[in-house]
Parts: C-alpha cells; structure tokens; sequence
C-alpha cells in the first residue's frame, strides 16, 4: 500500500468516524428534547381528559363498576361526536385489570397498559409495536370510586418518522463530505509525494546506467533537501563512474600499447632468426639479420627494464638524502653517450642541495636531456638550471626544439604515449621515459611542470625540497 | 607484373617480408609511414599491398581509403589481437590478416594465397622444365603431372622458396616433419633421392655434405 493511500484513507477513516459520532449524537439529543416536550404536552391532555373524566363520572355518581363504565362509555360517545374521529385514545381499568372502556389501537397490548398501572401516574411508558411508537400515561380516577385507573395512549411514531428523516439527510451529508474530503487528501497525498515518485524514478534509471539523472527541486523543504543530497549522490557516483571508465581506458591503451611493443621486436627477433637457422645465408644478409636481432633485442632490453624500474617505482617508497644538485648534473653528463647530438649547458647554483634519490634523480634528468635532445634544439645545446624557489629548488631543462601541442601535454607522460613515433622510435625510445619520470617525480613528492610552444621549444620544471649536507 | 608494396614503420620488419617475399620472385617497395604509402598508391601500381595497421601519422585503417578506389588487394599486418581489430580490417576491404609475430611459410602461404584469388598473378613456381602449384599442391614437368608424396612436395616447397641458399638439415627435417617428429638423416636422404630421380634434377639440387641441400638458381642464358 502507498503511503499517498495511507494518507488517504488514514484521514478519510478519522473523518468518518468524527462525523458519524458527531452526527448520531446530535440527532439523539434531537429527539430526546422532542420526546421531553412531547411528554409535558401528553401529560398535560392527560390531565384534561383525566379531571374531564372525573366530572363525567361524578355527574353521574357512578358507584359501581357497571355504572362506572356506562358513564364512560357516554363520555366517550359524547366526546366522539363533538371532536369526531378516534383523536383520543384512551382506556378504562378498575384495580384487578378489567377494562371498562377502550378506545385503543389494537396493536398496544393488554399488558403493557398493566404495567403503566402498576409504574403509577408518575412515569411513563413506551410500547413500540411494529412500526409504530407509542407513549403510554396512566393515573387513578378519583372522585365516586376507588380503584379505576384512567390509561391514555398517545402515538409519537412521527417523532422517530422524524428522527430516520434527520439520519437519512445526515447520512447524504455525510456521504458527500467524505467524497469531497476523499478527493481532496488524495489529490493533496498525491501531490506532496510527487517528489518521492521523481526521487525513485531517478533512483531507477540510475541502477540502469543513467547516471546523469537528477532530481528537479520542489518547494516542501524536507524533501527538496532530500533531492538535493541525491543528486550530490548522483554527482559524486557519476565522477566516480566517469573516472573508473577513464581508468579502464587508460589500461586498455596501455595493453594495446605494450602487446604492440613487446611484438614489434619479437616479430623483428624471430624472423631474422629463423632466416639464420634455415640455411646458409649470403654474408651480406646474415650480418643485417644479425644486426637486427641485437638491437631489437636490446629494445626490449630496455623495455623490460624501464618496465621493471616503474613497477618497483609504484610498489615500494624510496629513501631520500641531501645530494648537490651540481653532482647529479655531472652524473647526467658523464652518462651521456660519446656522440650525444647536443651540446649540455648548465646553469646551476653551485650551493644548490636537494632531498633526492642521486641516482634516480640522474635518471629523470637524463631521460629530459635525452628528449631535448631528440627534439632537435636550433641553438645546439640544452640547458640545464637549477634556481631558488620557495620551499626548495628548481630544476629545470630547456630546449629550442620542435616543441609540442598543448593538446598533446596532458598524455605525454602516459606510458607508451609518443607524440612523434617515428621520430622517438629513430631515437631509440621505447614510450615509458616519460612515464618513468613522472614517477620518479612523484616518489619525490613533487611534480613535472611541462611548458612548450610548437616550434619554440620545451621547457620542463621540477621542484624539489632543500636538503641540508 | 607490378611489385608489392609494404608499409610498416619498423624497418627491420618491412625487410624481412622484403627477404622472405623475394625467395618466390616477389619484387617489393617499401614505405616506412602511412603518408609516405599514400604518395606510392597514388603514383604506383601494385598487385598486392602488406599493411601495418599501427602507423605513426596515417594509421592503417585510414589508408584503406585511399587503397579502395585502386582495388589492390591488401593484408592486414598487425599485433594487435583484438577480435575487434581483425574484423574492423576485413570489413574494410581487406582479404586477410597475419598477426606478428608471423612465420616466413605463413607469410608466404598467406601472400600467394590472395594473389591467386584476386587474379593479380599466377603463383606457380617454375623452375627448369618443372611447374609447381603451391595451392593445388602438384608438380608438372614437361607438362607431365609428377606424383609426389606430401613430404616430397613440402621438400620440394622448401627448396623452392630458398632458391640458393644451402638449407640445413635440421631446419628441412623440423620444416617438413614437424617439431614433435623424431625423423633420422636417412629418411631426409631417402625423400631427396627420390624427388631427385622424380624430377629428374640429379644435378639441380647440390648435396652439400654434413650441412644440406640446395636447389640452384637457373642461370640465365
């Protein structure tokens, strides 16, 4: 069951009830006043007739039973033809019960009027036969005899005709109200849970996928706040969602990625061999195959390990100690191959120490310079610096080369994401130096800042915490 | 006759089909990015196109554009394995796929297959007075078909596709019986002896002791 319906009947139930005991109520003191008033009157014709009767009788000073009911029986026959129809009825008992005279409908029975006579002339009695409603008055004849009891009966049927009438009119009343207030809590339960009915849709669609749903606002302040803390629900699932997908699209790439650079050079390895173990190849083509198989073999070489290097990089923590930032320079220079395209220019404040893993530091710079360098600086050369910062130093590497799209920025750091394949790929690069950097950053605690311009140059920036030797 | 264009951006890839390709006489042209093999499909002809699908700037799906009007058969190179990426190819219009890392024989078996069906070329395989049918499996000489056994001919195939190049044994043994097979020296023997007396190339394919056999290149007159 609803609760709108709950609501409704809930209402209409204590409704009814109030209108029902407040109406049954009423119509019941209605006709106790009416019968109370009705009684005074009765009682006052009964009295008339009574003291009416007395002086019937005692005109005729009639002693005996007999006498007694001719004497009656004129009064009665005289009252008759003056007053015509049967407008009083009334009868005649002596003590033991004999009934002198009466005019009596034939519905009251003999012993009901017995025992008006014996509940004496200060009460009265009712007697319902069948459809009709009697009230009964008794009290002694005085006067000639002793012993003779006057009974008048007086028909009070219309006082409860009445009384249905009034019930039947309440009960219409009753019936229309509880239509129109039943119409009226329904419409109204219906309206004020409407912002229920739009919360469980949006709850609906949502444990279907539709995580943009929101609920709209409305005006009852409990539940518009209720709405609101849903759709902050809403939002907080939908962003968690968005990034989970993100997530699982940035490892797909990364699978993609990997299966096509673990391939390329396996496919490269296992060709050339084969070519070898087949037969005797010309000289020419057994130095080529050979040739490839090493530098594709060293490729993954270097996969493997800058692989290596990441996962232990996102495993475990790294320790940090005070280490010049000139060292780390010399380290990267003298690390560099013989041949190195670029010239290295360094600017560094030869005080500089920074919290850092020297060799690790080492890497990440090289891995810079071996980028600027790729990048083909107009002016030749690289440029290393190391400035003052607040809260520590900045390194920074400088290149005038080709430079990269902003666009491109947000992804280069992603593994095997290359800007330039074929240009990386000449270059020896495998797609993680990037990545590894960043990670190497991030162990540090800290962040690579890139800055480029298409065709202006690179300029990538790392601060570190100042380190005391 | 045009030659086979490949185009993969790994240039030690493009020249190992290169190598494998030209043992059945198949000339090839290289390209090494996807706007380089653009500029060769719109000046060049060719009868069958090798296609990397991970290109550095046009990736090989878009290629397909170009190559559709020209009606070249092409053949999907990729690492990926991705069912999705298979099909993607093969919608596009391409009539089949090798996945790297890929063997000389598939590469071979693959190629010649689609050259047959697009009726570019036929893939017999001549040599002397003798044709053979890589497909269909027979051997004609003089226009006499030559009954071989399946080992004979997958001998035969061998020397074929390795024309002056001394294999070894143990590569012609693997090649021909299987990995699992253990088959002696004598049994190598025997089936070369007797292709040699079938074909009638006592001369043609060289005993070279210890180490092989090679079928030698046809000099030309």
């Amino acid at each position: 069951m609803t609760f709108s319906s709950k609501l409704t009947l809930g209402i209409l139930l204590l409704l009814c009830l109030t209108l029902s005991i407040g109406g049954g109520w009423t119509i019941d003191q209605n006709l106790q006043a009416a019968l109370l008033s009705s009684q005074t009157q009765n009682t006052a014709f009964h009295q008339r007739e009574r003291s009416a009767l007395e002086q019937a009788l005692r005109a005729d000073d009639a002693r005996s039973t007999g006498a007694a009911a001719r004497s009656v029986q004129n009064y009665a026959g005289e009252l008759q033809s003056s007053v015509g129809a049967q407008s009083f009825c009334f009868s005649v008992m002596d003590e033991q019960g004999t009934t002198l005279y009466s005019s009596l409908p034939r519905a009251v029975r003999y012993d009901v009027l017995r025992s008006a006579i014996a509940a004496g002339s200060q009460s009265v009695t009712f007697c319902y036969p069948g459809s009709s409603r009697y009230m009964v008055l008794a009290s002694p004849l005085q006067g000639t005899m002793e012993g003779l009891w006057l009974v008048s009966v007086y028909d009070i049927t219309a006082l409860f005709t009445e009384r249905e009438r009034q019930l039947r009119q309440y009960l219409l009343l009753e019936v229309t109200a509880l239509v129109l207030a039943g119409t009226a809590a329904a419409w109204f339960s219906h309206r004020m849970t409407r912002p229920l009915r739009a919360l469980q849709s949006a709850a609906r669609s949502m444990a279907e996928g539709a995580y943009d749903r929101r609920v709209p606002s409305c005006r009852q302040a409990e539940f518009d706040a209720l709405g609101q803390d849903f759709n902050q629900m809403a939002a907080a699932v939908e962003s968690r969602v968005d990034a989970l997908q993100q997530e699982s699209q940035r490892q797909t790439r990364f699978v993609a990625a990997f299966t096509h650079e673990l391939k390329t050079p396996m496919t490269s390895i296992l060709g050339y061999a084969d070519l070898l173990r087949m037969g005797e190849q010309p000289p020419e083509r057994r130095r080529q195959a050979a040739d490839y198989i090493y530098h594709e073999s060293k490729r993954l070489e270097t996969l493997s390990r800058q692989l290596l290097q990441l996962l232990g990089l996102q495993q475990g923590g790294i320790i940090l100690s005070p280490v010049a930032v000139r060292l780390v320079f010399a380290d990267v220079r003298r690390s560099l191959p013989q041949d190195f395209p670029a010239a290295i220019c360094t600017d560094c404040d030869p005080g500089a120490v920074v919290l850092a893993d020297r060799s690790l530091l080492g890497d990440l710079v090289r891995n810079l310079v071996l980028n600027a360098a790729n990048a083909g600086p107009k002016d030749g050369a690289v440029h290393l610096a190391c400035t003052r910062r607040e809260g520590g130093w900045e390194l920074s590497v400088t290149d005038t080369g080709c430079g990269m799209a902003a666009e491109e920025l947000p992804r280069i750091t992603e593994a095997f994401y290359m800007v330039d394949k074929s240009r990386a790929r000449r270059a020896g690069g495998s797609g993680l130096g990037l990545s590894l950097c960043a990670e190497i950053a991030r162990a540090h605690g800290t962040a690579l800042e890139f800055e480029s311009r298409p065709g202006k140059g690179t300029t990538v920036r790392l601060l570190l915490k100042e380190g005391t030797e | 006759m045009y030659p086979v264009l490949v185009v993969d951006d790994e240039a030690p890839i493009a020249d190992l089909i290169t190598i494998t390709l030209s043992q059945i006489g198949l000339p090839c042209v290289q390209a090494h990015s996807g706007s380089e093999a653009a500029d060769l499909i719109e000046t060049q002809r060719f009868d069958l196109i090798l296609l990397d699908v991970m290109l550095p700037d046009v990736d090989g799906f878009e290629l397909m554009e170009y190559i559709r009007p020209t009606g070249t058969p092409v053949i999907f190179l990729t690492a990926r394995t991705a069912v999705d990426d298979r099909v993607r190819g093969l919608h596009l219009g391409a009539y089949d796929y090798i996945v790297k890392p890929f063997a000389a024989p598939e590469l071979l078996a693959r190629v010649e297959g689609v050259l047959r069906h697009s009726g570019r070329r036929d893939t017999l395989l001549r040599a002397w007075d003798v044709v053979v049918d890589p497909e269909a499996r027979t051997a004609a000489r003089n226009g006499e078909p030559v009954p071989l056994t399946p080992h004979e001919f997958d001998l035969l195939l061998a020397l074929l596709h390795n024309r002056g190049i001394t294999l070894y044994r143990s590569a012609l043994l693997e090649l021909v019986w299987g990995m699992d097979a253990e088959p002696s020296n004598r049994t190598l023997d025997i089936h070369m002896s007797r292709l040699r007396r079938k074909l009638g190339w006592e001369k043609h394919i060289r005993t070279v002791p210890r180490v092989g056999y090679m079928l030698e290149v046809e000099k030309t007159p």
